[in-house]
């Protein structure tokens, strides 16, 4: 028994390590930001795109939570004619993607450095942070434990996507760029 | 719109404090454990199901997502402010399809603040200038070159990306390579460009760092993309609009907008500093650093004797350094200098400010020893044959002087003044050579007749006085 949890200890931290070295996360913030967004009443729609909003530097996406100069606080459950009305309203500019073609976005908003809010787990809203296309590996944060990050392979991944059915939402914005460095080239 | 404790409307700033406050940041308190809170969540939990017995099960998971909802829209791609795009023709497919990859795109960020008049003027010059313009259409991701981005340096919630690098002013301009790592590390800082003059030179600047940054850098075969996989075929066998990235061609370099042609051959660049007079990203053992004394004036000009202990001072400093004098309001752009500071020395190199002094304390910081300064009468008298206790208090008056003005340059404590001249009139007075003491004035003294350096000096009693008073100490003095 104890060499299990040995073993699973083991993969679990080579599996974190191999996500901070060799992959960029879409969507880049550290714990205690995405600790701002856990889902305090059913929110978790608000919650994955606010996420997106700080990772994307749009602040009107980011407080959507909270009364702010941009509008009045957004809680409870949503679906897409809703994210459509207060994104209007608050003028976020975003693809509202649903059916069947749901994957191609993803795949796009993670190669392009954008995270997605999508639809994850049985009624339920989650933040999409990247995608290994090496390994076909998904990352996912849960608006319910912000600070912690998700492995799904393939398989389950899509079994938790079509949960809720084919729904993401991506902010049209330009991503974030990576963390600067002094790197010496010259 | 109001917020609870009274502000007026909720900014993204306060986000930080705003979660702090509601708590939001907490984890949720542990649950209990050991066997008699189980069984007491379990008789809660039994009590609450004959309580709520009657509601429907359909109601025991929150409806956080409408799923009828998603499902009743099928595939619809709904671009926000564009309206919905699905009219079941050919080209729907096409049409909900992803857009092209800007993977390939270069950054560039700007870091503001939201009191600076020279970020102000940035953020207008680049909405209007083709100068800039040619580098990044803010608004309009899709015609841009590269990625435009704009942070404010006072927003908490971005804060953690610039941890990396030193930000020495506002407005600070940076370039990355884009995400691919087809041009290296895209956290590479390729350029910092701290301040803002005007877009021309901004432009430029940015493109001779990407110049000589591209010229060293060898574009790598491009590794493939994350998500490089093709897309799936859609209904009718039609292929998304997002499409595999074509293999890299090492000869086909993305040129920068400002180069003349996209089709000749790099330029060839030997990185140098682009403007002694900004920051660069970093000390470098390759290029030898610009040492410079920056002096900012004032209206009222200097003194002819402090340009010659400037002089002075960049000799001495490091082999090379050059004086610039600067007015105030062309270095208000580059360097964070106040008014009140001025006349100022800052002692850079490579643009970056490694030290800076009051130019009025220039004299006093490098005080000469003139002949004239050295006690003659005493000398001679003792270099006579003369020597006797005035003679010897003579000297020590000098030289309690000499080492009480240094201590003052050095902004170190001294005797406060009130006790200095107490001492003196006492060795005097104990020696009976108060004739050839007053003769032998101290330094300080003369030094103390000049009305600005007065006010140094009562400063640096001040300062003195704050260190902590001795119990010796007089009472401080108006």
């Amino acid at each position: 028994m104890k060499h299990a949890l040995l073993a699973l200890l083991l993969a679990v931290s080579c599996a974190s390590s191999a996500f901070g070295q060799a992959l960029q996360p879409a969507l880049d913030l550290p714990d205690d930001i995405r600790a701002w967004f856990r889902n305090p009443d059913g929110s978790c729609v608000q919650c994955s795109i606010g996420m997106c909003g700080v990772d994307q530097n749009v602040p009107a996406a980011a407080l959507l939570l909270w009364d702010s100069e941009y509008g009045k606080k957004v809680r409870g459950g949503s679906g897409p004619s809703r994210v459509s009305a207060y994104c209007d309203a608050r003028a976020i500019r975003a693809f509202n993607v649903t059916g069947s073609n749901t994957w191609d976005w993803m795949r796009w908003a993670c190669a392009t450095g954008r995270g997605a809010a999508i639809g994850a787990g049985r009624m339920h809203f989650q933040t999409l942070v990247a995608h290994d296309p090496s390994t076909n590996t998904w990352y996912v944060c849960n608006n319910n434990s912000p600070t912690r990050i998700d492995r799904y392979d393939e398989k389950s991944f899509r079994q938790l996507h079509l949960a809720s059915g084919q729904w993401v939402v991506i902010l049209d914005y330009p991503p974030h760029p990576a963390r600067p460095e002094y790197v010496r080239w010259w | 719109m109001h917020y609870r404790n009274g502000r007026d409307s909720l900014h993204v700033d306060d986000l930080a404090e705003l979660v702090k406050e509601k708590g939001l940041d907490k984890r949720p308190a542990p649950k209990p454990t050991g066997v008699a809170a189980v069984l007491a969540q379990a008789i809660g939990a039994l009590l609450l199901v004959l309580a709520f017995g009657s509601l429907s099960f359909a109601q025991a998971l929150p409806d956080q997502v409408d799923e009828g909802e998603v499902r009743r829209l099928g595939n619809v791609v709904q671009h926000v402010g564009a309206g919905p795009r699905s009219d079941g023709s050919d080209e729907f497919m096409e049409a909900v399809a992803p857009p092209a990859s800007d993977a390939d795109k270069w950054f560039v960020s700007i870091v503001t603040s939201k009191s600076c008049p020279a970020c102000n003027r940035l953020k207008a010059d680049w909405q209007a200038s083709p100068d800039l313009k040619a580098w990044a259409v803010p608004g309009d991701a899709k015609t841009s070159w590269a990625h435009y981005n704009e942070y404010n340096g006072g927003d908490r919630s971005q804060a953690f990306r610039f941890t990396g690098i030193k930000i020495e002013g506002y407005p600070t301009i940076l370039v990355q390579p884009p995400r691919t790592g087809k041009f290296g590390d895209p956290k590479t800082v390729v350029c910092q460009i701290t301040g803002y003059g005007n877009a021309a030179g901004l432009a430029n600047r940015m493109s001779a760092n990407v110049r000589a940054y591209t010229a060293k850098i060898r574009p790598i075969a491009s590794r493939p993309l994350p998500g490089a996989r093709a897309p799936a075929l859609g209904p009718g066998g039609m292929v998304s609009g997002w499409r595999q990235p074509a293999p890299f061609n090492p000869n086909d370099l993305i040129p920068t907008p400002l180069m003349p042609s996209p089709l000749g051959p790099p330029p060839q660049v030997n990185p140098q500093p682009v403007a002694p007079d900004a920051p660069e990203p970093a000390q470098t053992d390759a290029i030898p650093a610009t040492q410079e004394l920056v002096v900012v004036m004032d209206d009222a000009g200097l003194d002819p004797s402090v340009h010659t202990r400037i002089r002075e001072l960049a000799d001495r400093w490091k082999k090379g350094t050059r004086v610039r004098y600067l007015d105030f309001a062309t270095a208000k752009l580059r360097y964070p200098v106040k008014r009140d500071e001025t006349p100022v020395v800052l002692a850079t190199s490579d643009g970056r400010i490694e030290d800076k002094v009051s130019a009025r304390l220039l004299p006093l910081l490098m005080p000469q020893l003139s002949i004239s300064d050295l006690p003659w009468t005493s000398l001679l008298t003792l270099l006579g044959g003369g020597a006797s206790l005035p003679v010897f208090v003579g000297i020590g008056i000098w030289a309690i002087g000499r080492v009480r003005a240094a201590r003052q340059a050095a902004g170190q404590t001294v005797l406060p003044q009130q006790m200095y001249d107490e001492l003196t009139k006492l060795l005097q007075n104990l020696s009976g050579a108060k004739a050839s003491a007053e003769a032998l004035k101290p330094m300080t003294l003369e030094v103390s007749e000049d009305p600005r350096l007065d006010r140094i000096e009562k400063a640096l009693e001040g300062l003195a006085s704050r260190l902590g008073p001795s119990p010796q100490d007089p009472p401080a003095r108006s």
